[in-house]
């Protein structure tokens, strides 16, 4: 028995945690209708929007014992529905209360699992302003139990009035019982709400020999007398809408128009919605640590089929080498299909700063308006997960020190309102990610002074306008005369530079002296598994990214004499400088007759890495170097070979801007020894010697 | 959940103990197809069953299904607990018991 208990317990957590999921994603929606009504407050759907999402989050709260949560929605709800009936106007001061409540809402849900606890003396103000707007006596701590218990049963769904009777026919898919939701919990929920008649349907069970016996081939039509609304009864099936069929119709008289009134849409077109989720494709949610388990799964394959591919090489058996090749396609195929099931389009992430924009931009007295470029942009959900710190600071920083006071934009002769812009695009096997603003601009003269007051560059050191922009991602810099609770204490932007690099990442930031101001990110598409070109020097092997890959070149002894002992090399009438991989890692082997350059694209230009031999193409499955080696900047990570090697995978913007540091700083030292790339001290500026 | 199988004279006799849900379904089917193989007719002892979800009473029902197509004998042991009843209410299986007991009867 304790057994069953613990097993009901262990259900109803489970429904639960679908619930504050659900909630949360509800949150972010509503947030984002909220704030599009802000700018557009005649607008019907949004304020309908707006009351649906509210009266799920109650609903289903009340249903899943978030009593507190349900009570306090309903409050906001109502506000929406005085507005919805033209009661009450979207004003700007409702809008901000319920982004207030959304944002207790939260609040709550945090509370219930344990993190933190929700402001109540702050939840009570907003209750108390609702009511001042809406004239409406709220559901709070306040008002007698009575009254409030009689609120939460309507809430869990039985309204006043006359019970109807409705039809459910309802027959659950494949996949349904292994997803963990079992019909008879959602028909002990449909018996709470009325009388519920059940007839089952058993046409479609197999015979034993082949029936699945995780599959529930049972299916259902059911009578169910209530008061309750079709939402209510809608949101029995809230979470298995996705894997079954469902329709739900109310008998009789119809009172379609009551129907219509309250959830805006027919039964029939319950129905048809339903369906529609039937005959597309399906979604179902999977907890990311089974995708990581997954994509890890994924890797081990992947490594498991290059050593299969060496032993394949070796034995010279046509039969093994075919069943590699397959082995391989298919591998190849998994890994792109695992990779692309990580990847999330940025949208909800651009979208979230929204609201961060719209209170940051009342709180300093400024008008900014948010435009969103290329939100459908896709990236590794473990990338998407650690850009949201960076770009808060990077926004922070563009309404704090960017953007103008309306009256000071007017007179440099722009517009009051000014812009943020954000904006993601491909570029190859990155995705180049941007927060640009139409502020004022940075002063780069201000940068400089204060790089030479902190010493971080001499008094006339020679620097380009990008190079001194450098100079903010230094720890503490900071030109603001004043702090503020946003910015200004020269902390975040050299957390946002550490975190873009720990990702693989680089930042650079463009800025016009009252014009505004640009910062782009280049992130990598993914962190787990990449399109790799394996080489050799000596007897280590070396991985290359090929999407930074732009040619491969021979290099003889000729070449080198002709370059008198300067590492570059003529290409097509472009002069390349070189970084020998052997010298770079201090590798003790011999000169090679004939070696290969692998021109590769950087953040600091092109290059080429000197290497032995191309050995191929080799897809890459990142292992971290561990704790010990996690300063070494240059190295992205290691694989594992067919034959069970090490592989380092190299980062090339990182490997050149190293090379570029090292020569920088060892410009006491023989010039033509320490610095054959004739890389000026000026930077990454280079001049070539012929 | 817990299978006890019993393979006697008396009938092929399977006893389901604990909570029985969708991570037992393939076990209970293996074993309800020996019994219904077995040719002696089955027996299955729900007495000590504390839970079931639709995918346990959904191959209970078959099996009883099959029996009375094969002409085998089906019964239920044991005093059911209400609320396994009434899982087999909830759903609209709810002659399952009492008309197991009753092919046990016309055998």
């Amino acid at each position: 028995m304790s057994r069953a208990a613990k097993g009901d317990a262990a259900t109803v957590d489970k429904y639960k945690q679908a619930f504050q999921e659900e909630a949360r994603e509800i949150l972010v929606e509503l947030e984002a209708t909220l704030l599009e009504l802000n700018g557009d407050r005649e607008n019907a759907d949004l304020v309908g929007q707006a009351f649906r999402a509210l009266h799920t989050i109650k609903g289903s709260g009340a249903m899943f014992g978030f009593t507190e949560v349900a009570a306090f929605t309903h409050n906001v709800e109502n506000a929406f529905d005085e507005v919805r009936n033209g009661r009450l106007e979207a004003s700007e001061q409702l809008i901000n209360l319920a982004l207030a409540a959304l944002d207790h809402i939260e609040a709550m849900l945090d509370q219930a699992v344990g993190r933190g606890l929700a402001d109540v003396p702050a939840a009570t103000k907003i209750l108390e302003q609702l009511r001042d707007l809406t004239g409406k006596e709220g559901l709070g701590s306040g008002v007698p139990h009575e009254r409030r218990n009689s609120v939460l049963a309507e809430i869990a769904g039985v309204e006043d009035g006359k019970p109807a009777e409705w039809k459910i026919c309802f027959a659950p898919g494949p996949d349904m019982m292994s997803n963990g939701t079992d019909p008879l919990l959602l028909m002990r929920e449909l018996k709470q709400l009325g009388t519920l008649q059940v007839t089952v349907k058993t046409d479609a069970v197999p015979a034993m020999k082949d029936l699945n016996p995780q599959c529930c081939y049972l299916r259902w039509e059911m009578a169910l007398t209530t008061a309750a609304t079709i939402e209510a009864i809608r949101d029995v099936f809230i979470f298995a809408e996705d894997a079954c069929e469902l329709s739900i119709e109310q008998q009789g008289a119809m009172a379609a128009e009551e129907v219509i009134e309250n959830v805006g849409e027919q039964p029939g077109q319950f129905r048809r919605r339903a369906e529609d989720h039937v005959g597309s494709a399906s979604n179902i949610r999977v907890p990311t640590v089974k995708l990581d388990q997954f994509v890890d799964l994924v890797g081990e394959l992947v490594t498991v089929q290059a050593r299969l591919a060496e032993i394949a090489s070796r034995l010279d058996d046509s039969d093994v080498a075919s069943v590699s090749e397959e082995v391989e396609r298919l591998t190849s195929a998994l890994r792109e299909n695992s990779m692309s099931i990580r990847m999330l389009p940025i949208r909800a992430t651009f979208e979230r700063f929204r609201r961060l924009i719209h209170d940051l931009a009342h709180e300093l007295g400024k008008e900014v308006e948010l435009t969103i470029e290329g939100a459908d942009t896709e990236l590794d959900k473990t990338v998407i997960d650690q850009l949201n710190d960076p770009l808060m600071h990077l926004i922070r920083n563009s309404m704090d020190h960017g953007i103008e006071l309306p009256g000071e934009r007017i007179a440099a002769g722009k517009r009051a309102t000014a812009k943020i812009h954000l904006a993601a695009r491909h570029a190859g096997a990155c995705v180049l990610i941007s927060v640009s603003d139409d502020g004022r601009g940075i002063d780069v003269a201000a940068v400089r002074q204060r790089g030479v007051e902190r010493g971080l560059i001499a008094a006339d050191a020679q620097l380009e306008e990008s190079e001194i922009f450098q100079l903010i991602f230094e720890a503490g810099f900071s030109t603001a005369a004043q702090v503020t609770d946003l910015s200004g204490r020269g902390v975040g932007m050299d957390v946002v530079r550490r975190r873009v690099e720990s990702l693989r990442g680089s930042i650079d930031i463009a800025s016009k002296a009252g014009a505004g101001t640009d910062v782009s990110l280049r992130l990598p598409l993914t962190l787990a598994i990449i399109d790799g070109l394996l080489v050799d020097v000596g007897e280590a092997y070396f991985v290359l990214p090929v999407a930074s890959i732009l040619e491969c070149i021979e290099l003889t002894r000729e070449d080198v004499m002709n370059a008198n002992g300067k590492h570059v090399v003529n290409v097509r009438g472009e002069i390349i400088p070189y970084i020998r991989l052997k010298d770079f890692f201090r590798m003790r082997i011999d000169e090679r007759e004939r070696e290969q350059i692998m021109v590769v694209a950087t953040d600091h230009g092109r290059f080429g890495f000197v290497v032995d031999q191309v050995i191929g193409d080799h897809q890459t499955v990142i292992k971290n170097l561990g704790k010990f080696y996690r300063n070494v900047q240059v190295i992205s990570g290691a694989t594992i070979l067919g034959n069970g090697a090490v592989a380092l995978v190299l980062d090339p913007s990182r490997l050149v801007q190293e090379v570029i540091r090292s020569v920088l700083s060892n410009s006491g030292l023989e010039k033509s020894q320490s610095n054959p790339w004739q890389i000026e001290e000026r930077g990454t500026q280079r001049e070539m010697l012929q | 959940m817990t299978i006890h199988v019993k393979d006697s004279k008396a009938g092929y006799g399977l006893r389901l103990e604990g909570e029985a849900g969708i991570e037992d379904a393939i076990e209970l089917r293996e074993a309800l197809v020996a019994g219904l193989g077995s040719g002696r007719g089955l027996n299955v002892h729900l007495g000590a069953m504390t839970r079931a979800d639709v995918t346990v009473l959904q191959l209970l029902w078959v099996a009883r299904r099959e029996a009375s197509h094969g002409g085998t004998a089906f019964r239920i042991e044991g005093e059911v607990r209400p609320e396994i009843r009434s899982a087999f209410e909830e759903v609209g299986l709810d002659t399952f018991v009492a008309e197991a007991a009753h092919m046990v009867e016309a055998q």
